[in-house]
């Protein structure tokens, strides 16, 4: 699949950005994979500015860059989905679906198990191939691009730079086996840290606002509560100042006791870092509490959205009033 | 006019019970009426009669199903039900301030905070303690998510938490129900400051003593039942 967009890129290279964007809309060929962790890049094809923009931004992850709120780029959205869809063969993961998100604005999407949520995630987040549609992203220095346009290379130093996930099981998002301290600086080193004193000093002063002791530096994640282990992975992952976030299930596996404070270490960091998040969840009370606006999906679809707390108090459409009806009160 | 700061036109509400075989419960029909800057206008009628539904349609809680609901926004007079989600929260972070009668606590957040980052921006720490001084909560409880606090602690919370902010229109849905006379006198003071100020203020107030205080007129929401029209 790689081999496929990279052929068209080949066969389209004068195009401007713009009729390149609405010939991927249109264009039913296969996406290329996302950037799976782990895999390496095979690809060898350099595709002129898109590499050149990321390579300049590899170099400088932006991490000290100081955000300006205000500035025009803020009524710009940083994602847009559009059409969006992922099969497996016949049956259907998520279909059409189109958003926008902007920066420092939390979306969730919510639904029950099969909805396609987690769906959704992966595939805009690149973790999975899409079967049609368009994804574009702003970058750093305000160019917009097609994630079709990015070689595989350029990919996973967005995901490294730009992007954080936070998986519901902490396994999936960090290194059992390697220290806390090293969790989180490992994200640095992947950016360019190389000074181990700073290194250190970052991820201990990281440690404490997930509200890790910093006696358990050293220590693995292996040894840590669920809890703890969940904060470590929202740490690693935004450690490099990442402008936007996946949150899939982030509070799935915990106690209800041990997910208040990891709600409340994301919620403060997402406001004070001004992150843009896409939260997964089937937890009404977490969306609530955590995001700005609200989609629901049923089936792979998006059946509803709008404000969190319209879509909760005023649900329209049927299944988000079986969703909403069917929350036990306290 | 001018100084218009929130038109509501033609406002109709009603809702679809999908789970029980879509019957349609109309609640209000052709609601018009308009708030001027530093008038205290109140919603009047007996309970049941919409009054809440009209403030939620307002605050962007409740969807209108048809008419509209302007807000002066940035200067311009903008209709609410017509905008994107994204657009409607830039509104209702500059422009609508709410005290709503049920303070929803955030776990692990305590009173102080709660209303300074309601407040944000420089000064909103020592505003926030100067309000919650006024309504008379105990200082040992600022540093405390208000959680565990009675009825009457967490309204003055919530009426803090709203009447820090400064925004062109304030929303308030009984905020007086379970305060004693003397924060009920406050809360006519601090409504009372912000009518100077050129708040434009929605009210729901079943207290006689502080609708009479603060009130320059009564919308009666009777007149928009759909069941009388009927």
């Amino acid at each position: 699949m790689a081999r496929a967009i990279t052929r068209r890129q080949c066969d389209t290279p004068a195009q401007s950005k713009d009729t390149a964007m609405a010939t991927d809309t249109a264009n039913p060929l296969p996406s290329p994979p996302g950037p799976a962790e782990g895999s390496a890049a095979p690809h060898t094809l350099n595709t002129g500015t898109a590499l050149r923009r990321a390579a300049a931004h590899g170099a400088h992850p932006g991490a000290d860059q100081p955000r300006a709120p205000g500035t025009p780029d803020e009524d710009a959205p940083l994602l847009t989905a559009t059409g969006l869809t992922k099969t497996y063969g016949a049956r259907i993961g998520c279909a059409d679906v189109t958003f926008s998100l902007w920066p420092g604005e939390v979306l969730a999407i919510v639904g029950e198990s099969g909805s396609g949520k987690t769906t959704l995630l992966s595939t805009v987040s690149g973790r999975l191939p899409r079967t049609s549609g368009a994804i574009t992203y702003r970058l750093r220095d305000g160019t917009v691009t097609d994630i079709d346009d990015m070689t595989e290379a350029e990919r996973r130093r967005l995901a490294r730079t730009d992007w954080g996930f936070v998986h519901q099981n902490p396994a999936d998002g960090l290194r059992m086996s390697v220290s806390a301290g090293g969790n989180v600086g490992e994200r640095l080193m992947a950016v360019g840290g190389r000074h181990y004193g700073d290194i250190r000093a970052t991820a201990a002063a990281w440690l404490e606002r997930v509200e890790i002791p910093a006696d358990r530096i050293d220590d693995a994640p292996r040894t840590f509560s669920g809890g703890m282990r969940q904060r470590l992975q929202i740490a690693r992952n935004l450690v490099t100042h990442p402008r936007l976030v996946f949150l899939d299930e982030p509070t799935g596996g915990l106690d209800v006791s041990v997910q208040a404070r990891v709600l409340d270490v994301m919620r403060r960091l997402v406001a004070d870092l001004g992150l843009a998040a896409i939260l997964v969840t089937h937890d009404l009370a977490v969306a609530r509490l955590l995001a700005d606006r609200m989609m629901v999906m049923k089936g792979g679809r998006v059946v509803e959205e709008g404000l969190t707390d319209r879509v909760l108090e005023d649900p329209q459409h049927p299944y988000t009033q079986l969703l909403v009806s069917s929350i036990l009160a306290v | 006019m001018a100084d218009t700061i929130l038109a509501v036109e033609n406002l109709s509400k009603a809702f679809t019970m999908h789970l029980r075989g879509g019957i349609v419960l109309p609640v209000l029909e052709h609601v018009s009426f308009t708030v001027a800057a530093g008038e205290c206008v109140v919603l009047g009628g007996p309970s049941g009669a919409g009054k809440s539904s009209i403030m939620k349609i307002v605050a962007g809680t409740y969807q209108a199903r048809s008419g509209a609901v302007k807000v002066r926004h940035r200067g311009a007079l903008v209709d609410t039900t017509a905008m994107t989600a994204r657009d409607f929260a830039a509104v209702r972070r500059e422009t609508i301030a709410e005290v709503t009668q049920f303070l929803r606590a955030i776990p692990r957040v305590s009173a102080l905070d709660l209303v300074s980052a309601a407040g944000g921006g420089d000064g909103a720490r020592e505003e926030a303690a100067s309000l919650l001084t006024r309504l008379n909560l105990p200082e040992r409880l600022w540093g405390l998510p208000p959680a565990t606090f009675s009825g009457g602690e967490k309204q003055r919370v919530n009426i803090a938490a709203g009447f820090i902010r400064k925004t062109p229109l304030l929303l308030v849905d009984e905020p007086t129900a379970s305060l004693d006379a003397a924060n009920r006198a406050v809360v006519v003071d601090l409504i009372t400051a912000k009518k100077a100020a050129g708040t434009a203020i929605l009210g729901i107030f079943h207290d006689h003593e502080v609708r009479e205080a603060v009130c320059d007129r009564v919308v009666d929401v009777t007149a928009f039942s759909p069941r009388r029209a009927a």
